[in-house]
C-alpha cells in the first residue's frame, strides 16, 4: 500500500467531546469499594502475566491516577504541604539571623582583629628599632660578644696560671737552675709532669682553676641580690681568694727561697710572711693570678648582665610575635566562621529550593503506601499461586520498594496523615 | 541503542498522555513501556514521566497535524531499530484513536506513517500530503 490509499477526509478527525463531562482519571468512589487494590493488583497481575514490566507499569498507573486525585484536594494538599512550609521559613529565618551574624562579624570583629594585628606589628618593629627602650641603655650585642670573647680568653688564661700555679706550689720540686720569676711561677710541662707523677694529681691542678672561677661567679651571684649584706659577703670572697692567691705565692717564693739558702755559704733567715711581702715574685704572683681573676670577675658580670639585656630584648620579641600569632589565629578563626556560616546559607538555600520544588508539585500522603503494598500483596498472590520462584517475588517486592522510595520516600517530612 | 534526544521526548510525552488516560488499559500501557526500554529510554528516565511530572513539560497535541507530527516521531522511533513489530503496531493504531481519527481510517493512517517512516520522508512532506487530504 502507498500513497495511493490516501484519499481527502482520510485524516479528519472526530468532533471533540465536552471536556466537562469527560471522566479523566480519578476512580468513581463506587469503583473503589467494589474493589480492593490486594484483588486490583491480583487481577492485573494475571492480565500482564506477573511481567516485571508489568509490575512497573501497575505502580505507575496506580500512583499516576492517585497524585491526580490528591493534586485536585486542596483542603489535603494545604494540609500536606504546611510543614514543608513551616521548614522553609524555619530556614528562611535561619538565613536572615547568619547573615546578620556574618555582617556583624565581617563589619567588626574581623575589622578589629585586622586593626590589632597591625598595630601588634608596629610594636614588633618599633622594639627591634629601639631596644635601648627595654633595656634602658644602648648595649647591645656587640657589648655582649666583645665580653664574651675577652671573658673567654680570660678564662683560658686563668686556667693556665692557676693549674700551673698550682703544680709549682704543690708538687715541683725546685733546682737552682729554675728559680727564676717565669720558671717559678709557670712550668709550660705542668700537665704532662702532672700526668706523669699520677693521675690524682693531674686532676688536683686541673680542678683547682675552677675553684677561682666558682669564686667569681659566686662574686657575681652576690651582686645580683639586694640588700648591703651582699658587698659583706663580696668582701670576704674577694678576701678568701687573696688568702688563698697569697698562700700558693708564698709557698712558691718560700721553695725558690729555700733552694738559695740551701746552696748558699752564707747563713740566711728562715722565710718569713715579712719576706715574702718585700719579694717581687710574690707580688707577681698575687698581680698575675688575683688581679686577673678580678678583672675575669668584673667582665663576667658585664657579660652577664648584657646578656639579661639582648635576652630581655629577646623575651619581648618573642613575647610579641606570639601575641601577633594569636591574633592572625583569632583572624583566620574568625574568617573560617563567616565560611561556616556561610556554607551553612548555601545548605538551607539548597534545602529551601528542594522544599519549593516539593510544595509545587502535588505531595503524596502515606496512606498511598499502603496502597501500593495491599496491590503488590494481590500481584505476589497471583504469581505464587502461578508457581513463580522465589527470586522473581523478591524482585518484585524490591522493584515496589524502589518504586516507594522514589515516590513518597523522597519527600523530607514522612506524612502520617 | 540510543535514541536522540527529540524523539525520546517524544516518546515520554505519548507515555505521559497514556499514563493520563483514564480509559487506558494496563497491557497498552506495558506494550509502551516495554518499547521504551528496548528503543533506549532509561527506567529512570520513564519513572520521572510519573514521579516528576512537573519538570518535564508535557503537551498534548490539539491540531490533526501535531497530531500526526507525535504519530509520525512515535513511527520513527518504532523504526529506530530498523524493525516493526506487532506491539509497535498496534500502539500506534492505539494512538490513532485515542487523538479522533476514525476507526476505519485508523489501519491505513498508521501503515501510511510507518512507510513514511521507513523510508526516511521528512515530517514537511508529511504534513503537506496530510493537510492535502484533511
Amino acid at each position: 500500500m502507498g500513497l495511493s490509499q490516501i484519499k481527502n477526509g482520510i485524516f479528519s478527525v472526530k468532533p471533540l467531546k465536552d471536556k466537562k463531562g469527560e471522566v479523566k482519571t480519578t476512580p468513581k468512589p463506587s469503583e473503589k469499594e467494589k474493589i480492593t487494590y490486594s484483588d486490583y493488583g491480583f487481577l492485573q497481575a494475571g492480565k500482564l502475566g506477573g511481567t516485571f514490566p508489568g509490575l512497573k507499569v501497575c505502580l505507575q498507573k496506580l500512583y499516576h491516577d492517585f497524585n491526580q486525585d490528591i493534586r485536585n484536594d486542596n483542603v489535603k494538599q494545604d494540609e500536606l504541604k504546611k510543614p514543608y512550609k513551616i521548614k522553609i521559613e524555619e530556614y528562611k529565618g535561619d538565613n536572615e539571623r547568619i547573615e546578620k551574624k556574618i555582617a556583624k562579624v565581617k563589619t567588626d570583629y574581623l575589622v578589629r582583629a585586622i586593626k590589632k594585628i597591625e598595630l601588634l606589628k608596629e610594636e614588633l618593629s618599633h622594639i627591634k628599632k629601639n631596644p635601648q627602650e627595654i633595656t634602658g641603655d644602648d648595649a647591645g650585642k656587640a657589648s655582649f660578644l666583645i665580653g664574651g670573647i675577652i671573658l673567654l680568653f680570660l678564662t683560658i688564661y686563668l686556667f693556665v696560671f692557676y693549674s700551673s700555679a698550682s703544680y709549682s706550689a704543690f708538687f715541683k720540686e725546685f733546682s737552682l737552675n729554675e728559680i727564676g720569676v717565669a720558671n717559678s711561677i709557670f712550668d709550660a710541662q705542668a700537665l704532662s709532669k702532672a700526668l706523669t707523677d699520677g693521675v690524682t694529681e693531674l686532676t688536683l691542678i686541673l680542678t683547682i682553676p675552677f675553684v677561682f672561677l666558682g669564686l667569681g661567679y659566686l662574686i657575681h651571684k652576690f651582686q645580683e641580690q639586694k640588700g648591703f649584706i651582699k658587698y659583706i659577703k663580696i668582701t670576704i670572697l674577694i678576701l678568701i681568694t687573696f688568702i688563698f692567691d697569697s698562700i700558693l705565692a708564698f709557698e712558691i717564693t718560700e721553695k725558690i727561697y729555700n733552694i738559695k739558702k740551701d746552696n748558699s755559704f752564707q747563713d740566711m733567715d728562715d722565710y718569713t710572711y715579712s719576706f715574702a711581702f718585700q719579694s717581687t715574685n710574690f707580688w707577681l704572683i698575687i698581680f698575675a693570678g688575683f688581679i686577673v681573676y678580678l678583672i675575669w670577675g668584673f667582665v663576667f658580670d658585664f657579660v652577664m648582665e648584657s646578656y639579661a639585656k639582648t635576652d630581655k630584648i629577646k623575651m619581648a620579641i618573642q613575647e610579641k610575635e606570639k601575641q601577633i600569632k594569636d591574633a592572625e589565629a583569632e583572624h583566620k578563626d574568625l574568617e573560617e566562621q563567616v565560611d561556616k556560616m556561610t556554607h551553612t546559607i548555601d545548605a538551607n538555600n539548597t534545602e529551601i529550593s528542594k522544599l519549593s520544588s516539593i510544595l509545587e508539585s502535588s505531595i503524596i500522603p502515606r496512606e498511598f503506601e499502603h496502597d501500593i503494598f495491599s496491590f503488590l500483596t494481590g500481584w505476589m498472590s497471583w504469581m505464587k499461586q502461578s508457581g513463580r520462584s522465589h527470586t522473581d517475588l523478591d524482585e518484585a517486592d524490591r522493584i515496589t520498594r524502589e518504586f516507594v522510595e522514589a515516590t513518597i520516600n523522597r519527600f523530607e517530612f514522612k506524612n502520617t496523615n | 541503542m540510543t535514541l536522540e534526544s527529540t524523539l525520546k521526548g517524544h516518546f515520554l510525552n505519548l507515555y505521559h498522555m497514556a499514563l493520563s488516560d483514564a480509559e487506558v488499559d494496563t497491557t497498552e500501557l506495558a506494550m509502551l513501556y516495554k518499547i521504551g526500554e528496548e528503543k533506549g529510554v532509561s527506567k529512570n528516565e520513564i519513572d520521572d514521566v510519573v514521579v516528576r511530572p512537573d519538570t518535564i513539560k508535557f503537551t498534548s497535541p490539539e491540531s490533526v497535524l501535531e497530531k500526526i507530527e507525535s504519530l509520525y516521531d512515535f513511527a520513527r522511533i518504532a523504526w529506530a531499530d530498523g524493525k516493526i513489530d506487532e506491539n509497535e503496531e498496534r500502539v500506534l493504531c492505539m494512538f490513532c484513536s485515542k487523538f479522533g481519527f476514525e476507526n476505519e481510517n485508523v489501519p491505513i493512517i498508521v501503515k501510511f506513517l510507518l512507510d513514511e517512516a521507513q523510508k526516511g520522508t521528512s515530517k514537511e512532506d508529511v504534513f503537506k500530503i496530510v493537510s492535502e487530504n484533511l
